[in-house]
């Protein structure tokens, strides 16, 4: 069976992995984009706010989507582990979390 | 012999890290007095690292407190470098997240982070900021800003008076019996367990937390430690590092909003990223090492420090 302690370890790697990784796809378009960009002046950077596409920052935003993605990982992780140990108050706990996540993510004002 | 070397040695770390303060904020009011009297323009990339600087800044007081990067983001992009404070609330949404996502690993493989307490009191927190969500446009942001900002001021000093040290509890609060919620944790004498009280005054204080966050958009990691420190009477390195563990996931559910508003500005956000991702990783080796009355020192100047920063706002209208 499944410890408390190994769960954590495993959701502690999880959560490495996936931030490492984002970070990672972040520096590379933030790379490319200074490499292009940086030796202009810095009003200019309000201009690319998202309506035309650039590689670069196409790669960062990639990047930031899967920072937000890997909260939604944990808890179901979380979800997983309080059921596989059949701690029913806990798994509807991070169900419960999870699915507002989820609905966040969709829901447009 | 060895315990006054590794004194030392933490003093000219400590000595270090004070220097490197002292150098940022030189940084600070000279790029202050450029923008303001000589309106010389910064290059993307000068911009980028000394974002890069301050962020680190950020992610380690975030690591430390749990009170996540915003409160050194959002001053430094909105006063410093003139940026919108929307542009500033996205950069700083995701330098939470971030700060969460870089300790919470390390804190969890530690054993800090009680996750069971976490998850419970996010409930409220979930719960809590959906209402305030709803409520935002029946509220006086102005009264509610002067409130919270003298609630940190009261926080502050009910944080640095508590002697955790002297406490002893025979016995937890049912609730937390019923749901398991006692814990252990790494403290500097070996592994030592912890009992919880008083959890439904924690999860009131936590809806009150999500309300805040859902209504100010900020301030919702200064009352988790709070309600895990002064209500569940928690070490005090649990409730910093359970509040980090929870700050992630409830920045995750303003997240897609922010996206789809186009506060979140891909340019202006990376170099804040990498640099919280660096402070926050920095943090979390150091907090094993640090003393709790230190901790809760920075931790009170910090709230202190957003608590100023609200009533300024209040005062001068930056809103």
């Amino acid at each position: 069976m499944l410890s408390a302690e190994k769960m954590q370890s495993i959701i502690g790697w999880v959560l490495m992995i996936g931030t490492l990784s984002s970070a990672v796809i972040v520096a590379i378009g933030g790379g490319i984009y200074l490499y292009e960009n940086g030796s202009k002046e810095m009003s200019e950077i309000v201009i690319d706010s998202g309506t035309s596409f650039h590689f670069a920052l196409g790669l960062v935003k990639l990047g930031l989507l899967l920072l937000v993605a890997v909260q939604s990982i944990r808890v179901a992780l979380l979800f997983w582990f309080y059921t596989a140990i059949k701690d029913y108050k806990f798994s509807l706990i991070s169900a419960f979390i999870l699915a507002v996540l989820i609905y966040s993510t969709f829901w447009r004002s | 012999m060895r315990k006054s070397r590794a004194r030392t040695r933490a003093r000219s770390r400590l000595r270090e890290k004070l220097s490197a303060f002292a150098l940022l904020a030189i940084t600070a009011i000279h790029c202050y007095s450029i923008q303001n009297y000589r309106k010389i323009t910064l290059t993307i990339l000068t911009f980028s690292l000394l974002l890069v600087a301050f962020s680190f800044v950020a992610g380690l007081l975030g690591a430390l407190t749990g009170l996540g990067g915003g409160i050194v983001v959002i001053p430094v992009l909105v006063l410093l470098f003139h940026v919108n404070i929307h542009y500033a609330m996205g950069a700083s949404l995701i330098s939470v997240i971030a700060t969460s996502s870089g300790t919470a690993s390390a804190y969890m493989r530690e054993g800090y982070t009680n996750l069971r307490i976490g998850l419970f009191l996010e409930i409220a927190a979930v719960i809590g900021a959906l209402i305030g969500a709803l409520l935002v446009a029946y509220m006086s942001k102005l009264f509610l800003t002067t409130l919270f900002s003298f609630i940190l001021f009261f926080s502050a000093y009910l944080t640095l008076k508590r002697r955790e040290a002297e406490e002893k509890y025979e016995s937890s609060h049912p609730w937390a019996k019923a749901l398991q919620l006692d814990g252990s944790y790494p403290a500097q004498s070996g592994k030592t367990n912890y009992q919880v009280q008083n959890v439904p005054w924690a999860f009131s204080l936590m809806g009150i937390a999500g309300i805040l966050s859902g209504l100010l958009g900020i301030g919702s990691g200064a009352l988790k430690v709070l309600a895990m420190d002064q209500a569940l009477r928690l070490p005090y390195k649990v409730a910093t590092t359970t509040s980090n563990f929870m700050i992630g996931i409830t920045a995750a559910v303003s997240a897609g909003v922010y996206f789809s508003n186009g506060y979140i500005i891909p340019s202006l956000v990376f170099p804040v990223l990498i640099g919280v991702l660096m402070g926050s990783f920095t943090g979390a080796k150091v907090l094993s090492r640090m003393n709790t009355p230190v901790l809760r020192l920075i931790f009170s100047i910090a709230i202190c420090f957003v608590g100023l920063q609200m009533l300024a706002n209040v005062i001068f209208g930056a809103n």
